[in-house]
């Protein structure tokens, strides 16, 4: 029997990001007991695309803090992409990363004889996809120590960086 | 005719009163070096109540202990939940300073003016190095956004911002409606908004289009660089820019180029990267009153 329906389509589930991210706010409202609410405000990104940024916030404390940003066209929310606010992060702080080898310079690409596929793991087709890397990306370490740091309870008076720098970090300047 | 002579004594009186809450902020590229007899220095010799650090290699626990031990016992860490990137001391209590938002690049403050809470937004721009000026703009975009966010979120309008923004005050980003809107004079911020495509945007200040060239006080700029990183020369990366409501509180701001009885320049009047840091700082004064 033949199926000529595209894979992975439901009618039944047609959910926008935002509408996704609306259920992701009312989830983390029932999981922390209400400690914790996202808070989803629409933006234009300079492309023109429409953006709805995420920010975590602490309700006893009223503290802010932003997580990810999610894109997608003005009038097509899919595709849709994902922002983590670790993109930004130096090496230091992230657990795995990938430093490429000089296996990776090819001929080719100095050359610009030959093009390379680029994949961006954040980019979404679907409801369900976006549902699945929107987990993902509340799972990243660095959302998740944001989130934690939110919640503790830093007084004044509290030296609350004591780290020194590693030598790998590259300078900014 | 006695009574207004009156309220115009009484005016002045609390205008007097209110002088005395002038609150200063130092803030400081550091370049990843240990410059903490220079920073102990400036906040000796500036009476600062605020010392931002952006890039600094030293722990902020280490810092601290030498201003303490140096300058003041009054200075603490203020609370916050994200030091990695700004290392900030203050010695004032009352200005409040404790974080209510940690962005990307950006730390968000609580910092009382007077009689009214504002908030200060601690700003690190994407470096010149690694991103290309449109990447830069399209992080001043986004970090309008974000302020523009903050400010609903706590419903208080009064917002300035302080730091290394890796950009000009010329630059799009800088003065774009949708970027941050910052406006070269008193005056054109002075209007409050501007609309554009349907939507209004606040206004800000930008003090720091002042301080450019020769016909200024002190150094043409903050950073100098004649790498094609830098086709003007000096540029003017550490900026304070202020919604159009706290300019009336804004007293004025200077590059400083002494840490105490220490040169920060070098022979030709440039930052002295060898022996200090590639920036020169920055000092910002506010009065606890409005005056206009």
């Amino acid at each position: 029997m033949s199926n000529f329906w595209p894979s992975g389509i439901e009618l039944s589930d047609t959910q926008s990001p935002f509408e996704i991210l609306e259920t992701a706010r009312q989830d983390w409202e029932t999981n922390s007991d209400s400690v914790f609410t996202l808070v989803l405000q629409r933006a234009t990104s300079e492309a023109g695309n429409a953006m709805i940024i995420v920010h975590a916030k602490h309700i006893p404390s009223e503290r802010t803090a932003t997580l990810l940003s999610v894109i997608h066209r003005p009038n097509a929310p899919y595709p849709a992409t994902i922002q983590p606010k670790d993109e930004d992060l130096p090496n230091t702080f992230k657990k795995s990363y990938y430093r490429p080898g000089m296996a990776d310079v090819s001929v080719g690409a100095v050359l610009g004889t030959q093009g390379s596929t680029v994949t961006n793991k954040w980019v979404s087709d679907t409801p369900s996809e976006f549902r699945s890397k929107l987990v993902d990306a509340f799972n990243l370490s660095t959302i998740k120590t944001e989130v934690l740091n939110l919640a503790s309870n830093v007084a004044p008076d509290t030296p609350t960086n004591s780290e020194e720098p590693t030598e790998d970090e590259a300078p900014e300047g | 005719m006695t009574q207004s002579l009156a309220t115009a004594e009484a005016g002045r009186e609390t205008a007097l009163e209110h002088m005395s809450e002038l609150s200063c902020i130092l803030f400081w590229n550091v370049n990843n070096k240990d410059l903490t007899i220079a920073v102990c220095s400036l906040a000796d010799s500036t009476a600062a109540d605020v010392i931002v650090l952006n890039e600094n290699k030293i722990s902020s626990a280490d810092t601290l202990r030498e201003l303490q031990d140096n300058v003041s016992t009054d200075f603490y860490i203020p609370s916050s939940v994200s030091e990695k990137r700004f290392h900030c001391f203050c010695r004032n209590p009352e200005l409040d300073m404790s974080e209510v938002h940690s962005g990307i690049r950006t730390s968000v403050r609580n910092y009382r003016l007077g009689q009214h809470m504002s908030l200060m937004a601690l700003v690190h721009g994407l470096d010149i190095r690694n991103y290309d000026l449109e990447t830069r703009q399209s992080f001043a975009q986004s970090l309008a956004s974000e302020v523009d966010f903050v400010r609903k979120d706590k419903g208080i309008e009064r917002l300035f911002l302080v730091g290394d923004f890796n950009l000009n005050p010329y630059d799009k980003g800088m003065n774009l409606a949708a970027g941050l809107n910052a406006m070269m004079t008193k005056s054109c911020a002075a209007r409050g908004t501007r609309c554009h495509m349907g939507r209004p945007y606040d206004f800000y200040y930008n003090p720091m289009w002042s301080l450019f060239g020769d016909n200024t006080h002190g150094p043409a700029g903050t950073v100098y660089d004649t790498s094609n990183q830098g086709p003007y020369g000096w540029s003017m990366l550490d900026q304070v820019v202020m919604h159009h409501l706290i300019v009336p509180f804004f007293q004025d701001v200077e590059i400083l180029t002494k840490a105490g009885p220490e040169s920060l320049m070098d022979e030709s009047g440039h930052p002295d990267a060898k022996n200090a840091s590639d920036h020169f700082p920055i000092l910002v004064r506010f009065c606890g009153a409005d005056y206009e």
